[in-house]
């Protein structure tokens, strides 16, 4: 009875409850590193680009967009991933109009961690045609 | 006791608790966050380390087609680069360990400047060409051979078109044909019987969906004879720079045709002399097989090689080991390849 009558000492407990929060709170402050980069992003940023370059050599990519050849662009871009990457590849004009009529994919995302990049792509014929592609990546976690 | 004492004595266990808690899950947590830092600082770092071997042409640039060269500083770019993928045929050539010029796995090392890291380096072909013999018969003076060829990729069947090429004693025929949806095809042949003894038939497969998707295979097969004996036993093949290297490996064999064959085209080796044969360049988006016949006492045979000399691993074998793999699709003489490079053993 009388240590419920006695208030002394209260602030101490208050004092260890506030240091406590302020203790774990700097757990949730710990984040990642601001300079590291996410490096599967980058591998798969990589990926993408390096089947995009090399299917642009000789023109071979700017061709069949003006022959509007989606199913063999897609079919070239499933030759170029290892069948655990899923891509969807959008083409779009100087006017930012999409080109491709049917879809240009491996089926749906496996992974709802997307990456994305432009790639711009220049006809060799005479109509210059200047095209900007967009290839979204995802890859099975 | 006074209140106030019991009340201290519990505040400073519940904070040397929380610190103790606090400490114990930051330090976890920091850990296993300073390993993933270390393993992100070391893909990114091997990475930019299999980017530069790949875009770099290495010194001397020309250090593939010199087979008394070896490189200061290792890279497989092409001198006169014109795609950002594209590799030099000769120095890939000089990795495979099947060419009397190889670089040794120490020399690849050296070159990269990483003698603490282990190092796996392969390529293929982007197809797969599968051969097997469906049905021999004969027939007069005369024996037919048809054979079923199947190619595919990773991702499954591959329709494509294929050329076939047979070369058996004194005898020479090739075959347009194509495969299905399902990546099936069909040659057939007809081998006359005085041409008995090993026979090579080669096929060359171009993806319907991209020209430079080509690939090839060789199979040795037995007309009328033993059956051949495996690629190599009596010859040693090592193309580059544009000359076809030949070592006997016994006294006795004599050497009678070669020939060059790719998707398009074919070309008989003109003699540079006893030893080597110049390789023609063909303007085609494939690569080349190189067949050669001859005798080893009056028993014929027919060798064969690739140029570039593809598929090969050289390097550091990671079976059951943790290793870092990049793959990249190259371009080698207007050809697609996969290329894989994997480091391992990283020193911390």
């Amino acid at each position: 009875m009388r240590l419920l009558k006695d208030n002394k000492g209260q602030i101490r407990v208050i004092e260890a409850f506030f240091a406590s929060i302020l203790l774990l709170s700097v757990l949730t402050l710990v984040s990642a590193p601001r300079n590291a980069k996410n490096t599967s992003d980058q591998n798969l940023i990589s990926i993408g680009q390096n089947a995009l370059l090399t299917l642009d050599n000789n023109g071979y990519l700017s061709k069949l967009i003006e022959n509007e050849s989606w199913t063999t662009l897609r079919e070239c871009m499933q030759s170029s991933f290892p069948p655990t990457v899923w891509f969807n590849l959008t083409v779009f004009n100087e006017d930012s109009t999409v080109l491709n009529d049917i879809l240009i994919s491996s089926g749906s995302p496996i992974n709802e961690k997307i990456v994305s990049l432009d790639y711009v792509c220049a006809s060799q014929s005479q109509s210059y045609g200047i095209y900007l592609i967009r290839l979204q990546l995802s890859v099975v976690s | 006791m006074p209140s106030i004492s019991i009340d201290t004595f519990f505040a400073c266990t519940l904070m040397v608790s929380v610190v103790i808690i606090a400490t114990i899950s930051i330090a976890g947590t920091m850990m296993t966050r300073i390993g993933s830092w270390k393993n992100l600082e070391e893909e990114s770092y091997l990475k930019a380390i299999s980017d530069n071997i790949l875009s770099s042409t290495g010194t001397p640039s020309n250090w593939g087609s010199d087979p008394n060269v070896k490189p200061e500083d290792f890279g497989l770019a092409t001198s006169n680069l014109l795609s950002p993928s594209e590799l030099d045929p000769d120095k890939v050539c000089r990795l495979n360990t099947e060419n009397d010029f190889s670089l040794s796995y120490t020399d690849i090392l050296h070159a990269s400047r990483l003698p603490d890291v282990a190092m796996k380096i392969a390529i293929s072909q982007m197809m797969n060409i599968d051969i097997s013999l469906l049905s021999n018969s004969s027939q007069g003076d005369s024996t037919s051979y048809t054979f079923r060829i199947s190619v595919n990729q990773d991702s499954g069947p591959i329709a494509s078109s294929l050329h076939c090429y047979v070369v058996a004693r004194d005898f020479l025929q090739d075959e347009y044909s194509s495969t299905s949806t399902d990546g099936i095809g069909h040659a057939s042949f007809q081998i006359p019987n005085a041409s008995n003894g090993t026979a090579a038939l080669t096929v060359f497969a171009r993806a319907n969906q991209n020209p430079m998707m080509t690939a090839y295979n060789v199979q040795l097969f037995a007309h009328l004879s033993n059956e051949p004996l495996p690629d190599n036993t009596f010859l040693d093949l090592s193309p580059l720079n544009s000359t076809l290297h030949l070592a006997a490996k016994f006294t006795n064999v004599t050497l009678e045709d070669s020939y060059a064959f790719s998707y398009a085209y074919q070309a008989n080796l003109t003699e540079s002399s006893n030893t080597s044969r110049m390789i023609p360049r063909i303007l085609d988006s494939s690569p080349t097989v190189l067949v050669v016949t001859g005798l080893n006492n009056s028993d014929f045979f027919a060798e064969w090689t690739a140029y570039p000399q593809i598929p090969f691993e050289t390097g550091a074998d990671f079976k059951n080991s943790e290793s870092h793999a990049f793959s990249y699709v190259v371009i080698i003489k207007d050809t697609l390849y996969k290329l894989t490079l994997s480091f391992g053993g990283v020193n911390s």
